[in-house]
Parts: structure tokens; sequence; C-alpha cells
């Protein structure tokens, strides 16, 4: 597409090719998460042990623990991102930082569902206003926030900078989240401790192994599309202009 | 005597020796009570759960990113075309020098 016009877009070098060894990695990656997936999913479903005091619901451990462990990946990414544009102003940066909060959403949801079930069956609610429940909320709530601002401003240097100040503040919440069961208290589970945690079976740990290799890659690829479209709707947004200076209207 | 073992009423369940007043107002639970929640069908749905964020979040990437695609590539040809058929500027040798 570059090459095709005749002056070339500053911002269209940041953008990854559609073809090429790019594609291929994209394609290689996606790939792995989906072979991992499936290798998660057997093993939870044939080889990790029923627990014994709550049964089968227990199975959602597998892939709620490692959902919050992405949510946290996503918003380390929307930080990175977000301090890598306040500090260089590239689109590139910007583009990763809103991809990492969009995964952060979607992984937070992820836990805010899965989490409840599990609570229904372990403490006969579904929800408690626990110090780790309370602080996974409102960082989810700061990520939707992010993503609803990104959608509903404008795409000007003002409202990436606002933004990006978002993200970087919003990761503030972050350590807050993961030291509140230890020092609040609270009904959560410590299940993942420094000790060893209390995962007592060899398969049981290697589902929980599984399940944060698989969200680790999944976190990775959705990012990497999330942010290659973030550069193609600039890239549309410059060419949109030129053709505008061209004087080519409409479709 | 049997037949007159048969004709009596059962044993009345425990809990509704209560008058109907007391029934209305105190609620007692049933000890042993099967489980209200199954373990399985919250499993399920969890995961149905988890699986729908993902494929929505997906699908609807790839949607953008193929409509993206689509729109680059005609603003490109487009682009290509117009600067292709805009007469030449009198002095041919600078504006090849600026392209």
């Amino acid at each position: 597409m570059q090459s095709t016009l005749a002056e070339p877009l500053p911002e269209a070098a940041a953008a990854p090719p559609r073809s090429g060894p790019v594609d291929y990695g994209f394609l290689a990656m996606a790939a792995a998460t989906a072979i991992s997936f499936i290798a998660t999913i057997s093993v939870i479903s044939f080889r990790a042990p029923v627990e014994a005091t709550m049964g089968i619901v227990q199975k959602i451990f597998y892939f709620h623990v490692p959902a919050a462990y992405s949510m946290y990946l996503g918003a380390a990414v929307c930080f990175f991102g977000s301090a890598g544009y306040l500090a260089r102003g590239t689109r590139g940066w910007d583009a990763v930082a809103k991809a990492g909060a969009e995964v952060a959403v979607v992984m937070g949801f992820m836990v805010l569902i899965s989490g409840p079930l599990w609570a229904m069956k372990a403490w006969g609610v579904a929800w408690t206003w626990d110090p780790r429940l309370t602080t996974s909320m409102l960082s989810v709530l700061i990520y939707v926030a992010y993503v609803l601002l990104r959608g509903f401003t404008g795409d000007g240097d003002a409202e990436r900078k606002f933004a990006a100040a978002l993200g970087v503040l919003g990761a503030a919440n972050l350590p807050i989240i993961h030291y509140s069961v230890q020092k609040w208290g609270g009904n959560h589970p410590k299940v993942i401790t420094n000790g060893g945690g209390g995962l007592q079976h060899p398969d049981m740990k290697l589902a929980l192994g599984l399940g944060f290799l698989s969200f680790t890659l999944l976190t990775v690829i959705l990012v990497w599309a999330r942010a290659r479209m973030e550069l193609s709707s600039s890239k549309l947004a410059e060419l949109e202009q030129e053709a505008l200076e061209e004087g080519i209207g409409g479709d | 005597m049997q037949p007159l073992l048969l004709l009596q009423a059962p044993p009345a369940p425990t809990g509704t020796t209560q008058s109907a007043d007391d029934r209305s107002q105190a609620f007692k639970p049933v000890t042993g009570a099967p489980e209200m929640q199954s373990g399985e069908r919250l499993l399920v749905i969890a995961y149905m759960a988890i699986w729908l964020c993902v494929v929505v979040l997906i699908v609807l990437s790839y949607v953008k990113q193929v409509r993206l695609d689509q729109r680059i590539a005609a603003l490109g040809s487009a682009l290509e075309r117009a600067r292709r058929d805009r007469p030449s500027p009198p002095s041919k040798t600078d504006s090849d020098g600026d392209a």
C-alpha cells in the first residue's frame, strides 16, 4: 500500500504490513494459543481431580485465576503504552495502550463473571464487598472508563494524552488488588501464595500452569490484533485526509 | 390389625404442626435438603461466559480489521488514480523530483 502512494505516509510505517513474516508470526501465535487451550481444557476436564469440598465447581478456578492474571497483563501493557505515548507521542505507543486497556476490560469481565459463579456455590452469595472483589471491580471500571473515553471523544492529541494519563494512573490500583487480600483479609481465598499455594495435587498444578500459559498467549495475540487494528485506523484517517486534499469526496 | 394400619394417615412431616399464622410468618429451613446450586451448571455457565467474551472480541476485531483493510485498499487505489489522472504541472522536472 505504501509503495503505491507518491508521498509516504508518516504514520503508515508504524503499521505492521498485512502480508509477510508479521502475518505468519501472528498465525503461528494463534495456532499456539489454540493448541494450548485445547491442552488446558483436556487437562481440566480429564486429569485434574474434582476438589473434595467444593466439588466440580472448583474447576472454574483454572480459568478464573489466569483471567485475572491476564487482566493485570493487559493493564500493564496499557501502562507501558501510555507512558510511552506521554514520553514519545507516537501513534504506535498509543495503539499499544488502547489495545492493553481493551484486553484488560475483556479479561476483567471474565473474572467478574466467573468469580461470582464460583462464589454462589462456595459462599452462598454471588458477591460480597470483600477488599479484593471491590478493588478488582474498581480496576475493571477504570479500564472501561478508558475504553469509553477513547470511543466517545475525538482522536486528537489532547484526548490521547488524557487517556494516557488515565492509563498510567489506573495501574496504581493493580498492586492494591494483589495485596488487599493479604493486608485487609476478607473472604477471597489465598490459593496462590509464596509458600506453594493450596493446590494439593500435581494435576491441579498442571491445569493451573497450562491455564496461565494459554491466557498469556491469548493476551499477547489479542493485544497484537487490537494494536494492529488501531494502527490501521490511524492509517485510514491519514488516507482520508489525503483524499480530501486531493479532492476525492465520498466513497 | 393390618388393614387398620393401612388406613391410617401417614405421619405429618416435621414443621407442619404450626398454625396457619405461624407458617406464614416463620420460615424454617429443611435440614439435609439437596443443594440449591448445581456445581455442574455453574461451571458450564462460567465457561460459556468466558468463551463468549473471547469469541465476541475476536469476531468484532476480525470484522473491523477486514473493513479497515478494504477501505484502505479502496482509498489507496483512488488516490493513485487521482494522481495519475491529474494534469501534469507546467514544470515536469520539479514535480518528478518532489515525488
